[in-house]
């Protein structure tokens, strides 16, 4: 099928300029405020065309438009019109070689976020001309209460809340509940009893995670000592015999480039903390890798009846957790180029970044959440996670402790016993 | 537990009698329950991005040069073993 969107519409050639504004003075400066919400000069203009409020079937016009389950399709729910959003990075050239990245290059969905920008947008339908109230921190759509057509958010907003690009939901939400069934029945043994009494997997919801996607061109020296066995051999008595070992023992140094395509790093503050003592969030991150190369140009029809979380981290904020990925990479690339059977302890390593390349992105992520109110009065939230792209599971189940101690101390129990009567007709 | 694992080990290792077997119950009962524990709230998975990530290496260069010997010891693995740990920074 055609892509509509791959034809750019033909725009009027622009005016020439008037001879007058060669001669004109310099253009006073901005004013502060409104030069700090433009985009920077170096970014990669991403902002979408459309426009906010209704976007159109390119077909018949109408703007009943959502995603087709199972595929990244759109399809137009009065003409039944089927297409695609343009893919991102090939769009904007972010599939050229990584290896000559210099410096950063961001584009204008990754703009620092604007503190002061409100979530809150509102739109004017241009079917009845209503104000339609769109809260951006959950959502990128609504539908006009007045005339029921679908407004959008499309435009980049300062509150990051728009992205570059978005992955559609390729897992249908059947297949998502037998994930969630499939996980969590595997676990029900031990599972606290009220989980189990209201586990309801129909209840798994689609969300578009936000992520940022960084490319780095990078090199990486690491070095420190490794060892290669040369002998083992057993000392001691025939009942008590000790192993011994002689090695060789090597300074190791490995100096190379890499480059590192599509880290997904986890942009929403909420989720990057990973406390595993407060929060389950690293269930969510353990459902990663997505097929990030196959990202469209973000169109807010891809919500449909998904909801959304914003991006509240710059890209300052996350560049120590890339450089810490990248030089864990580094790590292991050199240790995957060695071989000592008796491992190595590397002993200093650095990282020198040549070139990032930013993203942001919409991922999208089926989740299951349970809310487990403890005696103490305490609350934790559990998710089991289910990636909308590879369908891999990953979850949290709460555990009924005293269920758990009591079979695991009937083991140890059964073990001593077993222990004891050994020893005592040694 | 550890402490007393250890002491009953140290304990046995004195001569030919059997006594470490006595740690089964109390290791045996705590393996349980941290396997169960692990296996439902995964406290310990996240995302594995050194093996998962797209990664192009070139310009390998590096040197492997014996310095010495370490003969005669026990440890199964080099002293300070981290090559297993890339997230452990240096």
């Amino acid at each position: 099928m055609s892509d509509p969107t791959s034809t750019p519409p033909q725009q009027p050639a622009a005016p020439p300029d008037p001879p007058a504004a060669a001669a004109a003075p310099e253009a006073a400066p901005l004013p502060q405020p409104i030069a700090d919400a433009l985009p920077e000069p170096g970014d990669v203009n991403t902002s979408n065309a459309k426009g906010d409020g209704l976007t159109k079937c390119p077909r018949c016009g109408s703007a009943e438009i959502g995603p087709v389950p199972g595929t990244d399709q759109l399809r137009c729910a009065f003409c039944r019109f089927e297409w695609v959003a343009a893919n991102f990075m090939a769009s904007v050239g972010f599939d050229s070689p990584i290896d000559q990245l210099q410096g950063t290059v961001r584009t204008t969905g990754v703009a620092d976020i604007d503190q002061s920008a409100s979530h809150i947008i509102t739109i004017k339908c241009q079917g009845c001309g209503a104000e339609v109230v769109i809260n951006t921190e959950s959502q990128l759509q609504s539908r006009c209460h007045w005339c029921r057509q679908v407004l959008s958010q499309q435009t980049q907003i300062p509150n990051g809340a728009v992205p570059d690009a978005v992955l559609p939901f390729r897992l249908t939400h059947d297949q998502a509940v037998e994930a969630v069934r499939k996980f969590a029945s595997r676990r029900r043994m031990f599972a606290l009893k009220r989980f189990k009494q209201e586990f309801v997997p129909e209840n798994v919801v689609g969300v578009y995670m936000p992520y940022l996607l960084v490319d780095g061109n990078a090199h990486g020296d690491v070095a420190g000592h490794g060892e290669i066995k040369t002998r083992q051999y057993q000392r001691g008595s025939d009942n008590n015999k000790t192993t011994y070992y002689d090695a060789d023992v090597y300074q190791v140094t490995r100096s190379f480039d890499f480059t590192v395509d599509d880290l997904t790093i986890e942009s929403s503050s909420a989720r990057a903390n990973q406390d595993t003592r407060m929060n389950t969030n690293n269930v969510i991150n353990t459902i990663l890798p997505f097929d990030t190369k196959n990202s469209v140009k973000y169109d807010a029809n891809y919500m449909g009846d998904f909801t959304s979380e914003r991006r509240d981290l710059d890209v300052d904020a996350v560049m120590p957790v890339a450089r810490a990925q990248m030089l864990s990479i580094a790590r292991q690339k050199a240790t995957d180029s060695t071989r000592y059977d008796r491992g190595i302890r590397w002993e200093s390593e650095q990282l020198e970044l040549k070139g990032t390349r930013w993203v942001a992105v919409l991922l999208p992520v089926w989740l299951y959440s349970y809310y487990e109110k403890k005696s103490d009065g305490s609350a934790f939230l559990h998710y089991i996670a289910v990636n909308g792209r590879t369908g891999e599971t990953m979850g949290s189940i709460p555990v009924s402790v005293p269920k758990l101690l009591l079979v695991a101390l009937t083991i140890g129990t059964v073990l001593e016993g077993i222990a004891i009567a050994i020893v005592a007709n040694f | 537990m550890l402490e007393l694992t250890t002491t009953i080990i140290a304990a046995a290792s004195d001569g030919d009698w059997p006594g470490w077997l006595l740690a089964a119950g109390p290791v045996g009962a705590a393996s349980f329950y941290w396997a169960v524990w692990m296996a439902y709230r995964n406290t310990n998975k996240s995302h594995s991005y050194e093996h998962e990530t797209e990664v192009v290496v070139s310009n390998m260069t590096g040197n492997d040069v014996k310095v010495g010997t370490n003969n005669g010891t026990r440890d199964r693995w080099i002293r300070g073993r981290n090559d297993d740990k890339p997230r452990q920074r240096l």
